[in-house]
């Protein structure tokens, strides 16, 4: 089984199955591009992911290495967050700068599953909460003025009623 | 009656009902000497009215046809007329879909805006009206056959002047009863509400029933004012009880007429198996809820500032339209992002039919300048829209829209197909299920906008064969028709001819209770050689079929679903010929086939190796026996099948 080196934004090497690897469209992209051989010692350098991440990006791909690929189109596909599955579920029990952190990594090693999960996670936050909660959850500071906030509100009247 | 199919016995029910009653009357009488209620109440005040419903106001589909009585939702008018027995009754209502098996069709329509829908999708509606209008305290809905559809009640508010409000009374998820067998008087616990109701919308999710679910009657109880000092404990206490028979009655006294016919409401939830299939959405919620509770712990950091639009927008797009628009208010940027007209290329408003209004259409306009697919269904209910703002808004925004739903939309008329004709040339889909307002007088010249069409739903509408006439040879891209219930078209024969000549490509054609479609019509449809699905259900004239079913499946190899119910001339020859050719077939239902031999659907069972459903109810040569020999051979098909045997047992 081929193997490949990923090093982390921190220097922390890890040797994953280049299957697993695979699971990234980027790293794919890049072994590719560079041409690397099965016995090269040639590593892939990953600036924008830390070591801590890395490894639950490698512990998510391992666990899903035997799913089917996504489906190409976007455009007719469900966009359900029912389906999440508990396996996945406990995998994102972290904090919040992890979630984010996660989101960010699957952005850019382009790992469509991860990615979807983890926004899906995100959207299951904010569905059903009004705007104070949302802000409460993500602790997003409101900016608006009053007369803009109102603005806003007025325009969306009809979402309140039950 | 059979005790343990009920899973409690009458005698504990009388037992339970009585002490109910003496426990109210102690109750009352306490309240009263201990004098908690500062004025004694006057009578008319807590005037307790019990009523069946009185007038269907509208509804989305229904088993039976417009000019029949079998079936159809005026059955759910007045008294119950076989509750509590249970099993299959024309004097109950019933409507058109039941399980997995209209998605797996190849006639099912993909769903707008998916993500809008929520966990609690609703498939039918019905709107009853009652004489009396009261602040709804209890609303009871008799169930004779396979119950557990029912999903949402909600009441329209009629105390508030120029205005139609729906107050959502209840809600909660499909289920699955069947195991019980026995009649169900569902009477969940509302939401509490002030205002005075008359009419009440009842929706359905059929998708966890094993077959059709039938209605007998439903009850709407309640007090004509809502008190002035605010008592509710006072209120609540009669409601837990109360009587088939139905009688006004107010709180000091409930009359002691026919105790023996009062039944305990069963508390729904309690003993029914929740499904299984949405167990795992409950479970993702409690994650969530425990994930965000450790989160309060921890650092006041907004990391949504770290996330490029782009990753914020595709978090976004899982959102339904409600969060999307509540996002919408809770930053600048998240305003911005949130009015992107990427999120609204699609739009369903159907889940929010009981609070559309024009004003809701108004608030989104900005946003729909690249809206390509429509769901309106329902929002005609309330009346919020009339047809010219709906014109003008298709005017502008229809250009590029590829599917339009507008099923019961009551403001929809034959201005607004001038209006398609003009300026939606792209339309692929279209549906008018139930639009009954639309005459199809208007034949535009030149006609255009179906042109494009590969889909057209006109389910109980008034299409007539004028206007057919002169679209259907437009439609040259058609792929899926339906004709369903549609009673002004007086020679089906005629449609089956013009389809036959121009629209040779359909993939399903829905006849269902087209009375006028005879074998020569059928005849015709031996040109459609994709069509994998058809509905000749109730068609009448085709009792005795002759050879057309024969030439119509040896002409047809691609179909994968055919409804033959009632077609009572069918005989085993033409079973056989379906399994001779047609090698696909997936779904098939022969309801009523009294000339269908046991050895027939054998042999038919044998042949058709793709099938999955097989209906054989009302086929009087096939017995109990036969079928569960068919299930252990043929564990992956559904045969349905109900003996008699439970029907009218369940007496009290």
């Amino acid at each position: 089984m081929p193997m490949i080196k990923l090093q982390s934004s921190d220097g922390e090497v890890f040797q994953v199955d280049f299957e697993i690897a695979k699971a990234s469209v980027t790293i794919k992209t890049m072994v590719e591009d560079l041409g690397l051989e099965e016995e090269d010692e040639e590593i892939v350098p990953l600036p924008n992911v830390n070591a801590g991440i890395l490894k639950k990006v490698i512990q998510w791909a391992t666990y899903h290495k035997d799913d089917p690929p996504p489906p190409e189109d976007d455009e007719g596909r469900e966009k359900r967050t029912d389906d999440i599955s508990s396996w996945d579920a406990d995998f994102l029990k972290v904090d919040q700068g992890t979630l984010f952190e996660l989101i960010l990594a699957a952005n850019y090693l382009d790992i469509k599953g991860l990615l979807d999960v983890t926004c899906k996670t995100v959207a299951n936050m904010i569905k059903g909460k009004t705007p104070e909660e949302i802000r409460k959850t993500f602790n997003i500071k409101n900016d608006f003025t009053a007369a803009e906030e109102d603005q806003v509100r007025k325009e969306n009247e009809w979402c309140e009623e039950k | 009656m059979n005790d343990e199919q009920v899973g409690f016995n009458l005698a504990d029910l009388k037992k339970l009902c009585n002490s109910y009653i003496d426990y109210t009357r102690t109750y009352m009488d306490q309240r009263n000497t201990l004098g908690r209620i500062d004025e004694e109440p006057s009578a008319l005040d807590y005037d307790f009215v019990f009523q069946f419903s009185s007038e269907v106001v509208d509804f989305s589909s229904q088993y039976g046809s417009d000019i029949s009585i079998s079936y159809t939702a005026s059955n759910l008018i007045g008294r119950p007329s076989k509750f509590p027995n249970y099993g299959d009754f024309p004097q109950s209502y019933v409507m058109r879909s039941y399980g997995p098996w209209k998605e797996l069709a190849p006639s099912r329509k993909c769903q707008i805006m998916p993500q809008n829908s929520g966990i609690i999708k609703s498939e039918d509606f019905i709107i009853l009206s009652f004489a009396t209008p009261v602040v709804p305290l209890v609303i009871s809905i008799f169930e004779t056959y396979t119950p557990g559809s029912i999903v949402r009640i909600s009441g329209k508010v009629i105390d508030l002047p120029d205005k139609d409000a729906w107050r959502l009374l209840w809600e909660g998820l499909p289920q699955n009863c069947n195991g019980l067998r026995h009649s169900r008087l569902f009477a969940p616990k509302l939401n509490f509400i002030k205002e005075r109701v008359k009419e009440i919308c009842i929706e359905f999710n059929h998708s966890q029933l094993d077959y059709y679910t039938e209605l007998d009657a439903v009850s709407m109880g309640g007090v004509l004012n809502y008190p002035e000092n605010g008592e509710l404990g006072i209120l609540s206490i009669p409601l837990v009880t109360h009587t088939l028979s139905g009688y006004v009655y107010d709180n000091n006294e409930i009359k002691d007429q026919e105790i023996l016919n009062e039944v305990r409401m069963p508390s729904v939830a309690s003993y029914m198996p929740m499904s299984t299939s949405l167990d795992p959405f409950l479970k993702l919620i409690k994650n969530i809820e425990e994930l965000e509770s450790e989160w309060r712990n921890e650092p006041n950091i907004d990391y949504t500032l770290q996330l490029p639009n782009e990753t914020l927008m595709y978090i976004f797009s899982f959102l339904d339209l409600k969060s999307l628009r509540l996002c919408m208010r809770v930053c600048k940027r998240f305003k911005s992002i949130c009015s992107d007209p990427l999120f609204y290329r699609e739009l369903n408003l159907k889940p929010y039919w009981s609070s559309f209004s024009y004003e809701m259409l108004t608030s989104l306009e900005p946003y729909c300048t690249r809206i390509t697919k429509l769901d309106l269904s329902w929002c005609g209910i309330t009346k919020g829209i009339k047809t010219l703002p709906f014109n003008i808004f298709l005017k502008q925004y229809g250009c590029n829209l590829i599917d339009l739903r507008l099923d019961n939309c009551g403001f929809v008329d034959d201005t607004t197909l001038i209006i398609l004709n003009f300026f939606c040339y792209s339309i692929k889909e279209l549906s008018l299920r139930s639009c009954t307002k639309i005459n199809f007088s208007i034949v535009v010249s030149p006609p255009t906008f179906l042109c494009q069409l590969e889909r057209i739903d006109f389910y109980r509408t008034n299409v007539n064969i004028l206007f057919l006439e002169s679209y259907l040879p437009l439609m040259i891209k058609l792929k899926h028709i339906n004709l369903g219930s549609c009673k002004r078209i007086d020679c089906m024969d005629h449609i089956a001819y013009m389809l036959s000549k121009s629209n040779k490509q359909l993939v399903s054609v829905d006849f269902w209770k087209s009375y006028t479609l005879s074998p020569n019509g059928l005849r015709f449809l031996t040109v459609l050689k994709d069509l994998e699905e058809i509905d000749l259900g109730w068609c009448l004239a085709l009792s005795i079929p002759g050879d057309s079913l024969v030439d119509l499946v040896k002409s047809c190899p691609k179909l994968k679903k055919i409804i033959v119910v009632s077609l009572r001339g069918m005989c085993d020859r033409d079973l056989l010929a379906f399994a001779d050719h047609c090698p696909l077939l997936e779904q098939i239902d022969l309801v009523g086939l009294r000339a269908i031999t046991v050895d027939a659907c054998s042999k038919f069972l044998e042949k058709c190796e793709n099938l999955k459903l097989m209906d054989v109810n009302f086929c009087e040569n096939i017995k109990e026996v036969n079928v569960q020999e068919w299930r252990q051979k043929y564990p992956n098909v559904c045969i349905q099948f109900t003996t008699s045997d439970y029907t009218n047992v369940y007496h009290y």
